[in-house]
C-alpha cells in the first residue's frame, strides 16, 4: 500500500512536471529589487556646456531654488573615493576647461581624516548652477531619477 | 493519545478555517499579500517558471531569478520553494489560492513535525505541539502567511528533537549512525533555508552535538559518530552552497545567507538620518531607500552594494554606545515578546475597529501565549538537577531559545517573529510537567550556594 502511494506520488509529480510548460509562465514582479533608476546628470539634467563631474558620484538633490524669473539650480552631489582637496581640485580644473557659469562649495564627511578613508564616500559638493534643465522625458519622470523630490514626500519614520 | 492527536490536528483545521476571512475577501477586497509576502511569493512563480524551464530542458530566464530569487539577497529562498508547486500548477493563483495553499502545507507540517517529536520525545511532547502553537488563533493566521518564520519553528522543533534524541543515545554510550548526522543537517539546512535568523541556532546546535560525542563516547564509536556530526555539516553546507553560490555571483560579493543585516543593525541602532552618509532619499520606507542609494553608489564606484551597505552601516552606527544599545535591545526584547497579535492590525477590515473576528483573535491568543511566555523565560533560567541523562533536553532547549533570542541584539524584532520560538516553548513545558514529578526545584542563581554540585557536572 505504502510503495503504490510513494510511486502513484512520484508518478503525479513527475506528470505535473513535464506538463508544468502548458500551464502558462508565471508573471513576476521583482519588486523587492526594482530597476535601478538611470544617473540624472547622464540621462535626465545634464550639466551645463558639457560639464562632466570629473570623480565618482552620485545626486543627492536637484532643485530649482529662488524667487520666480531669478531660479538657481542647487543641485548636491556626494563624491567618492578621493579626497576633499583633490575633489575641489579637479572641479576647479573641469569647471574652467567648461567654462561653464557653475559656482561650487566642497565639504568633507564630519569625520576625522583617517576615519574617512575608511569610507568610500568622502563628502558632498553643493553646486550653484544656471537654471535650465531640458524638457523631462518620460523616464525623468521620477524623483527618485531626478532627485528633485515634491514637498509632500515623507521621510520613513 | 492517538485518538487526542488526530483531535487536536482536527480542532487546529477548524481555527484555521475560522481565521481564514481575516486574509480573505470577506475583510480585504480579494486578499492582499502584506509586506515581505510579496517577495516571497514572487520567488515561487520564478521558481516555476524555472521547473517550466527544465521540462523544456532550458534555457532558463535566469535574470528572473536573479531578480525575484536572489533579489537584493535579503531573504532566504525557502518559502519560495514552498510556494514552488502551487505556481507550477496554477501559474496565475490568487491571493486567496496563496493563503489557502499555505494552510494545508502549514498543516501538514504541523503534523509531520508532532509525529516526528512523538517518535523522538514522546506522546506528551507531540500533544503540546499540537495545543501550543496548534490552536494559538494568531499563529493560525499566520499559517496561512508567506513568511517562513512560523514554518521554521517548525521545523526548528524537529531539530531540536533530532539532537536531543542523538544526544542521550551518545550520553547512553551508543555511536551515531551517519544516517543521523544526514538527516540532522538536512533537518537544520530546511530550516535555514526558511529563515536565515537560525543560522546561529544551527551552528550551535552542530557544536553542542559534536561536544556531546567528543565528552561522552570513547574509541570506535567515538569516531563513528565523529564522522556522522562531520557528514551532518558536510550536507548542511552542501544544501545551502546554491543559495550562497547564486546570491554572491548576482550581487557580487561573498553572501552566506542574508545581506540584511548591515542595514538591520543601521536601522535598529544607529542615526537612520546618516545611514545614506546623510538623509536618505523621502518617499520610501527604512529598508528600501538605503538599498536603493547602496546600488547608486555601487554603480558610480564598481564596489559592490553589498559593501556599500556594509560602510553605511558603519557609518551610521558611529556614535553607537552602550548607553544608546542597551534601550534599543529592550525595545527590540518587548516588539518581540509583547503584543504577539499586533500584526492584525494588517488585517483589520478599514473603517472598522471593533471586529468581533480580529478581538476573537487576539484574545485568544493573549490567552494562551502569556502564560507560555512566562514558561518560555523558565526555560532560560531555571536550572534542575538531575541525572546527565535527563539534562539533555533542557540544555538544548535552552542553547536553541538563547540562540533565537539573540535576534533583538542585533535586529529591529516584531510581533511577527514569536512563532520561530512558540514550539521550543511548548516542549519546554512538557519537559518541566514531567520532571516536576519526582524533582526539587532549583534556580539557577542560587543553586551553587543551596546544594553541592553533582560530580557529574550536570548543573
Amino acid at each position: 500500500m505504502r510503495r503504490a502511494i510513494t510511486l502513484g506520488t512520484i508518478a503525479v509529480a513527475l506528470a505535473v512536471f513535464l506538463l508544468s510548460p502548458r500551464f502558462g509562465r508565471a508573471v513576476t514582479v521583482h519588486n523587492y529589487r526594482p530597476d535601478l533608476p538611470p544617473d540624472s546628470l547622464v540621462s535626465c539634467w545634464p550639466l551645463p556646456d558639457g560639464l562632466r563631474l570629473p570623480f565618482a558620484y552620485q545626486v543627492r538633490r536637484d532643485r530649482l531654488v529662488g524667487p520666480p524669473g531669478a531660479e538657481r539650480r542647487e543641485l548636491l552631489v556626494q563624491f567618492d573615493q578621493i579626497d576633499p582637496v583633490t575633489a575641489h581640485r579637479r572641479l576647479a580644473d573641469a569647471v574652467r576647461a567648461a567654462r561653464a557659469p557653475v559656482r561650487f562649495v566642497v565639504r568633507p564627511l564630519p569625520l576625522p581624516p583617517d576615519q574617512a578613508e575608511r569610507y568610500v564616500v568622502r563628502g558632498t559638493v553643493l553646486l550653484d548652477l544656471p537654471p535650465s534643465r531640458p524638457a523631462e522625458t518620460p523616464a525623468c519622470a521620477s524623483p527618485y531619477t531626478t532627485k528633485d523630490f515634491p514637498p509632500g514626500l515623507e521621510t520613513a519614520p | 493519545m492517538r485518538r487526542a492527536f488526530w483531535w487536536l490536528v482536527a480542532a487546529h483545521v477548524l481555527l484555521v478555517l475560522a481565521v481564514l476571512p481575516l486574509l480573505l475577501g470577506t475583510h480585504l477586497d480579494g486578499g492582499v499579500l502584506i509586506g515581505d509576502e510579496t517577495s516571497y511569493v514572487d520567488a515561487g512563480r520564478a521558481l516555476s517558471n524555472a521547473v517550466r524551464d527544465a521540462a523544456r530542458l532550458g534555457p532558463f530566464d535566469t535574470r528572473e531569478l536573479q531578480l525575484s530569487v536572489v533579489s537584493s539577497g535579503w531573504f532566504m529562498p525557502g518559502m519560495g520553494v514552498v510556494l514552488t508547486p502551487l505556481f507550477v500548477v496554477d501559474p496565475d493563483a490568487s491571493v486567496a489560492s496563496v493563503r489557502l495553499y499555505l494552510a494545508v502545507v502549514t498543516t501538514v507540517l504541523l503534523v509531520v513535525a508532532a509525529l516526528r517529536v512523538r517518535t523522538l520525545l514522546g506522546d506528551p511532547y507531540a500533544l503540546a505541539l499540537l495545543v501550543f502553537p496548534g490552536l494559538v488563533p494568531m499563529w493560525a493566521v499566520f499559517s496561512t502567511g508567506a513568511w517562513g518564520d512560523l514554518a521554521a519553528g517548525l521545523v526548528l522543533a524537529v531539530l531540536v528533537a533530532e539532537v536531543a534524541a542523538a544526544l542521550r543515545r551518545v550520553i547512553d554510550g551508543e555511536a551515531l549512525a551517519l544516517r543521523d548526522g544526514v538527516r540532522i543537517g538536512l533537518v537544520a539546512v530546511a530550516m535555514l533555508y526558511l529563515r536565515s535568523s537560525t543560522s546561529i541556532l544551527a551552528g550551535a546546535l552542530f557544536v553542542l552535538l559534536g561536544l556531546g560525542v567528543l565528552v561522552a563516547l570513547r574509541g570506535a564509536a567515538r569516531g563513528r559518530s565523529v564522522a556522522a556530526v562531520v557528514v551532518g555539516g558536510v550536507c548542511f553546507l552542501a544544501v545551502l552552497a546554491p543559495w550562497s553560490i547564486a546570491a554572491s555571483q548576482t550581487l557580487g560579493a561573498r553572501v552566506m545567507t542574508t545581506t540584511s543585516v548591515p542595514t538591520v543593525l543601521a536601522n535598529t541602532f544607529g542615526d537612520r538620518s546618516q545611514i545614506c552618509f546623510g538623509p536618505c532619499d523621502p518617499g520610501s520606507t527604512i529598508w528600501f531607500t538605503p538599498l536603493r542609494y547602496s546600488r547608486e553608489v555601487a554603480r558610480a564606484t564598481g564596489l559592490s552594494e553589498v559593501e556599500v551597505q556594509r560602510q553605511m552601516s558603519s557609518y551610521a552606527r558611529r556614535d553607537v554606545t552602550l548607553g544608546s544599545y542597551l534601550p534599543d535591545v529592550a525595545r527590540n526584547f518587548r516588539h518581540y515578546a509583547i503584543g504577539p497579535s499586533a500584526f492584525s492590525e494588517f488585517m483589520r477590515d478599514p473603517g472598522t475597529r471593533l471586529d468581533p473576528l480580529r478581538w476573537a483573535v487576539v484574545a485568544g491568543t493573549a490567552l494562551l501565549y502569556y502564560p507560555m511566555l512566562l514558561v518560555g523565560i523558565a526555560v532560560l533560567v531555571v536550572v534542575r538537577r538531575r541525572p546527565i541523562g535527563e539534562q539533555v533536553l533542557p540544555v538544548v532547549l535552552k542553547v536553541a531559545l538563547a540562540c533565537l533570542l539573540v535576534q533583538p541584539f542585533v535586529h529591529q524584532a516584531g510581533s511577527r517573529y514569536w512563532p520561530t520560538a512558540a514550539p521550543l516553548v511548548s516542549l519546554g513545558l512538557v519537559m518541566f510537567v514531567l520532571q516536576a514529578k519526582t524533582s526539587t526545584w532549583t534556580w539557577s542563581r542560587c543553586s551553587s550556594t543551596a546544594r553541592s554540585p553533582e560530580p557529574d557536572g550536570a548543573e
